[in-house]
């Protein structure tokens, strides 16, 4: 009998969840223990990575852009992994929320995206002696990063935001369903046509070279968290605009307290 | 080749990206409670407006 | 849906594509020309074309698809006659199965024709034009099956053209993977039967899904 109260306290958290005045709250309260952690984790991880690690046997010091570059391309896999998901629930069961914060983790995703090409382009230049390389992941990487903006671009281009909303969501889970394809796809085609037979990775990791990698990819996380909770918090407002519950939010109400002791007022 | 032009580079690169993705939304924040607050003058002021007449 | 209705309403669209010319003409004039680009703009050296010839062939195929491909609700969706699919008795994941099937015949199949001429401006050995015409008659479906989900999400859009090609491409990568690596095994007297099977599989994977995500793409355009 233990687990049924506890089973209605989760149920109980996801309804509220629901509800936009609650959420914008709830997720306003956790947004600085997030960053916090993020902030915490990601210093460690790049002291570490930057500092403390030893040098690579086979790449010397180049190799530390591995704490940059594979931690965002993990994460910028997992973000559409999430997107799918709650495009899923978006769709199924037309949870706002849900439409809310899948289209709010698509540019953070094409973020990441960004950011793991750049790095592997930058980490390619010494170590192939080219800045770009159609290699099986940066590809993958870059087909990604077309699946993020075609998902924004629907979204931005139909006036009305639930219906762009369903729309993105299904072109998200038609991606998240080609995904798999695409990817075994080029890391196949990439064989057929290979020069060079280096990964990126190279050779086997050091325990001591790890442990950045691991703890920036939960830094990474906790970032993802903490911009998701924010952009939908923003989406929240632009798109409530008109309802009561912003208005009585903290910062609206605050600046009325302020307007009505005004002299003139 | 030294190396540590690309490392900076790489990371400099993250840092802007993320610095930016992470601004981004306050900057939205702001605009919006901006406009929050100018449609409440402009409703409160129609208000007014409308008592004055009534 | 019983048969009468279904080739009923696969004779009605055939008929109307047919004599709308410029919605088959155009991309066959389209790939034409866009073949052409190839030798002028890169170099006419024969080998050098025999080389690109199955990638150029296929990257001229996919944006002739993309092109051709909004026309395959348009009509239906201009006079109406859409929303009425939606709200009849009969399954749109059919309806949109049958439009597919009725728009390739008229877009993709012509394509396949006229390849093997493009196979010889492109200077592919003759013995790989047919590995070319299989190629593209098992997967020009398929980019007409996932096209019409993207088209049926752009459907109201004003631009939704070019928005068309940046959310179907990245799907049409592994098919245009497969084709050319199919066609390119058959110019070097490689197996090339296992691409074709992996062509079939996706072809087989499309008819059974992409129906039904067009049909609930559309449930949303039209909401």
């Amino acid at each position: 009998m233990n687990d049924v109260p506890r089973k209605n306290a989760l149920l109980l958290f996801l309804h509220r969840l629901g509800s936009p005045p609650w959420f914008y709250r709830f997720a306003g309260k956790l947004l600085p223990w997030l960053w916090a952690a993020f902030a915490m984790l990601a210093s460690i991880a790049i002291y570490q990575g930057l500092f403390e690690a030893p040098p690579d046997y086979l790449q010397g010091e180049i190799f530390r852009i591995m704490y940059i570059h594979v931690p965002t391309a993990w994460l910028s896999m997992m973000i559409y992994g999430l997107m799918a998901a709650m495009a899923f629930v978006a769709l199924v069961w037309r949870v706002r929320m849900a439409e809310v914060m899948a289209m709010c983790s698509a540019p953070v995703g094409a973020a990441f995206t960004l950011v793991a090409l750049a790095s592997g382009a930058i980490w390619g230049r010494p170590t192939w002696g080219t800045y770009w390389v159609w290699d099986a992941r940066l590809t993958s990487e870059l087909v990604l990063l077309f699946l993020y903006l075609g998902v924004m671009g629907l979204y931005s281009s139909i006036e009305e935001p639930r219906k762009a909303a369903r729309a993105a969501s299904l072109l998200t889970l038609v991606g998240v369903v080609n995904l798999p394809i695409i990817h075994y796809s080029v890391k196949w085609w990439n064989t057929l046509h290979q020069d060079s037979s280096i990964g990126v990775t190279g050779s086997s990791i050091h325990p001591e070279m790890l442990w950045p990698l691991l703890i920036m990819a939960a830094a990474t996380k906790f970032f993802y968290a903490a911009n998701l909770l924010q952009r939908s918090r923003v989406k929240l407002l632009e798109q409530d605009i008109r309802k009561k519950w912003v208005l009585q939010i903290p910062e609206i109400s605050n600046a009325t307290a302020i307007e009505a002791q005004e002299p003139g007022n | 080749m030294n190396h540590t032009p690309f490392i900076w580079a790489a990371y400099g690169i993250g840092a802007l990206v993320l610095t930016w993705c992470a601004l981004a939304p306050l900057l939205r924040k702001k605009a919006a409670i901006k406009a929050i607050l100018e449609m409440r003058r402009a409703t409160n002021e129609r208000r007014a407006n409308h008592d004055a007449d009534a | 849906m019983n048969g009468s209705a279904a080739m009923a309403l696969l004779r009605r669209d055939l008929l109307l594509a047919v004599r709308r010319r410029t919605e088959w003409i155009l991309p066959l004039i389209f790939l034409a020309v866009v073949i052409s680009l190839f030798p002028l703009g890169i170099s006419p050296a024969p080998s050098l074309l025999g080389r690109i010839a199955p990638g150029a062939i296929w990257i001229a195929a996919l944006l002739a698809t993309v092109i051709a491909l909004d026309g395959v609700f348009r009509s239906d969706f201009e006079d109406g006659s859409l929303e009425q699919f939606l709200i009849g008795d009969e399954s749109l994941t059919v309806i949109v199965m049958l439009k597919v099937l009725a728009h390739w015949l008229v877009t993709g199949l012509p394509m396949v024709l006229l390849s093997p001429l493009l196979g010889l401006w492109m200077n592919l050995p003759i013995d790989a034009i047919p590995v070319l015409m299989a190629t593209l008659a098992i997967a020009t479906p398929i980019l007409s099956l996932v096209g019409a989900i993207g088209v049926a999400l752009t459907l109201s859009l004003k631009g939704g053209g070019q928005l068309l090609s940046l959310l179907v491409f990245p799907l049409y990568v592994p098919v245009l993977i497969v084709a050319t690596a199919a066609i390119m095994a058959s110019v070097d007297d490689l197996p090339y039967s296992p691409f074709l099977g992996l062509l079939t599989a996706g072809l087989i994977l499309s008819l059974t899904l992409a129906p039904l995500g067009a049909a609930a793409a559309l449930r949303i355009s039209l909401s």
